[in-house]
C-alpha cells in the first residue's frame, strides 16, 4: 500500500468451545496473513467482499484444524474483530461481541466503529464458526483517524456507555495518551507490559471475571 | 522508553458503570383452596428462603428481578422488582384455579418487561416463567398452551411447570413445551424446589454470553422432582 497502514486482529475463544483459545489464535493468524498479503498488493482498503474471502479462508483452516483434532469446527469457535486503517480511512469487520472504537485528531471525539452484537439475550453471541455463515458486520469510515481501540467483551461493560451507545471517552482518552507519549514506533513492549498489569489489576477484576483483551494504537 | 520506576500510566483510567444485565423471573403460584394446610405453609417458607438466598448472592442480587402472580383469582402480588426490594406475600389458600389466565398474564408481564429493557438499553437474559400448581385449570387454557409453545419455539422465555401431589400432570404436559416437560414435586419439597430455583437463577446471572447456564437436574436422586 502507498500509505501507512495499521492492521489489528482480535479474537476471543468461546467459553463453551473445548478448543476456543486455539481457534482464536488460528483465526488471528489466518486473518493477519490475508490482510498483510492484501496490503502488499493493493492501494485501497479492503471492501466487504475481500474481507469475506479472508473470513472464509479462516473458516476453512479452522475446519481443517478441527478435523485433525477429531472435533467439530464449533469447538474452535471465537469472536473476531478486524480493524485496518490509514491516517484517513478505517475499515472495521466484526463477528460477535467486544467492540472497535476510534477517534479523529480531536482527543475527546471517540466514536464506535463496531458495537458488540449479542443477539437478543445477554447470554447469546455470534461466532466465526457459525453455520451456514458467520454474522459479519462491515463498516468504513472516512476522515482523519488519530487513534484506535479494539477490545473483547470482558471489558465492554466498563468502557462503553450502553445507554448512549458510545465509547466512554474519558477512559480512552487517558489510555491513548499513554500510547501517544511513547517514544516507540510500532509495538511498545514495556507499555504493553504495563497494559497487561492494568488489565490484571484489582480495579478491573472486581468488575469482571472474564478474559480481557485490549489493543490501543495511535497515529503520529 | 518508559521508566519502570514511574507509576503505571494506565492506573485509574475512569471506567463507566452500566446497568447490570437483568434476569426476570415471574412465579405463577396456585393458591386455590386445595393448597390450604401444609402445602401453602411450605410454599410460604420456600418463598422466604428464595428471597434470602438470592439476596446472599452478590451477582444474583444485582441482576435478578422477581414478580409474583397468584391464582385464583389471578392477582399480581409483586411486579418485577430487584431482589433487595422483593418481599413475597404470605399466601393464603382459597379460590379456584384460573391457570390459563395466570399463564397469559405472566407472559404479558414478561413481554412488557423486555420492552422496558429495550427502551432503556439494558441487556437481559432469557426470562423465566415458573408455574406451581396442585390441580387442574378451571378456565380455558388452550390459548395459554399455544402461547407457551410458540414462546418456546421462538426461545422467547423459559417456561417451567411443577405439579404438586394431586396436580393434573396430563394437562400440564399439554400446556408445556415438549422441550421442557412438567415435573412432579416430591411430596411438598418446596424448600428444595426454591433452593434449586435460587441456584439456577444465580447460574443464569453469571452465565457467559455463549453458554447455556448449567442447571442441576431436578430429577436426580437428591432432586426435588420427578417426571410425571
Amino acid at each position: 500500500m502507498d500509505r501507512e497502514c495499521f492492521i489489528a486482529v482480535v479474537a476471543d475463544g468461546a467459553g463453551s468451545a473445548s478448543l476456543g483459545g486455539e481457534g482464536a489464535q488460528l483465526a488471528c493468524r489466518s486473518i493477519d496473513l490475508s490482510a498483510r498479503e492484501y496490503a502488499r498488493q493493493s492501494d485501497q482498503l479492503p471492501d466487504e467482499q475481500e474481507i469475506t474471502a479472508w473470513v472464509d479462508l479462516a473458516r476453512d483452516r479452522l475446519a481443517l484444524a478441527a478435523n485433525n483434532r477429531g472435533v467439530l469446527r464449533r469447538q474452535l469457535a471465537s469472536t473476531l474483530l478486524i480493524a485496518i486503517c490509514t491516517p484517513n480511512e478505517l475499515v472495521a469487520a466484526h463477528v460477535g461481541d467486544g467492540a472497535i472504537a476510534y477517534r479523529s485528531n480531536d482527543p475527546d471525539d471517540w466514536r464506535t466503529a463496531s458495537w458488540p452484537a449479542h443477539g437478543e439475550f445477554a447470554s447469546t453471541t455470534f461466532f466465526l464458526t457459525d453455520d451456514p455463515a458467520p454474522q459479519l458486520r462491515y463498516s468504513k469510515y472516512d476522515g482523519p483517524i488519530g487513534a484506535l481501540a479494539l477490545f473483547t467483551d470482558g471489558i465492554e461493560r466498563l468502557v462503553l456507555n450502553f445507554a448512549t451507545k458510545t465509547p466512554h471517552a474519558p477512559f480512552f482518552r487517558q489510555m491513548v495518551s499513554a500510547v501517544e507519549s511513547s517514544a516507540a514506533t510500532g509495538r511498545d513492549s514495556l507499555l504493553s507490559i504495563g497494559l497487561k498489569q492494568y488489565l490484571d489489576s484489582a480495579q478491573i477484576n472486581e468488575r469482571t471475571d472474564d478474559d480481557k483483551t485490549l489493543v490501543l494504537a495511535a497515529f503520529r | 522508553m518508559t521508566n519502570e520506576l514511574e507509576p503505571l500510566p494506565f492506573n485509574a483510567a475512569p471506567l463507566i458503570d452500566n446497568p447490570e444485565p437483568r434476569c426476570a423471573c415471574v412465579l405463577l403460584l396456585d393458591t386455590s383452596g386445595s393448597m390450604s394446610g401444609k402445602r401453602i405453609e411450605e410454599l410460604n417458607v420456600g418463598l422466604q428462603q428464595l428471597r434470602e438466598e438470592l439476596n446472599a448472592d452478590r451477582l444474583a442480587a444485582s441482576r435478578v428481578e422477581m414478580a409474583v402472580i397468584t391464582f385464583g383469582p389471578v392477582t399480581v402480588h409483586n411486579d418485577f422488582t430487584t431482589v433487595s426490594a422483593f418481599y413475597p406475600p404470605t399466601l393464603v389458600a382459597s379460590g379456584d384455579t384460573p391457570m390459563g389466565k395466570a399463564i397469559e398474564t405472566g407472559i404479558e408481564m414478561v413481554r412488557a418487561r423486555k420492552k422496558e429493557y429495550q427502551a432503556v438499553g439494558v441487556a437481559y437474559y432469557r426470562p423465566w416463567i415458573f408455574l406451581i400448581t396442585d390441580g387442574a385449570p378451571t378456565d380455558g387454557w388452550s390459548n395459554a398452551a399455544s402461547l407457551v409453545h410458540k414462546g418456546g419455539d421462538k426461545k422467547e422465555f423459559l417456561f417451567f411447570a411443577v405439579g404438586v401431589e394431586d396436580a393434573d400432570m396430563d394437562t400440564l404436559g399439554k400446556i408445556c413445551h415438549p422441550n421442557r416437560v412438567p415435573l412432579r414435586l416430591k411430596g411438598i419439597a418446596f424448600r428444595e424446589l426454591f433452593a434449586w430455583l435460587s441456584n439456577s437463577l444465580s447460574s443464569v446471572s453469571r452465565s457467559h454470553p455463549d453458554e447455556d447456564p448449567p442447571l442441576t437436574d431436578p430429577t436426580g436422586p437428591k432432586g426435588w422432582g420427578s417426571t410425571a
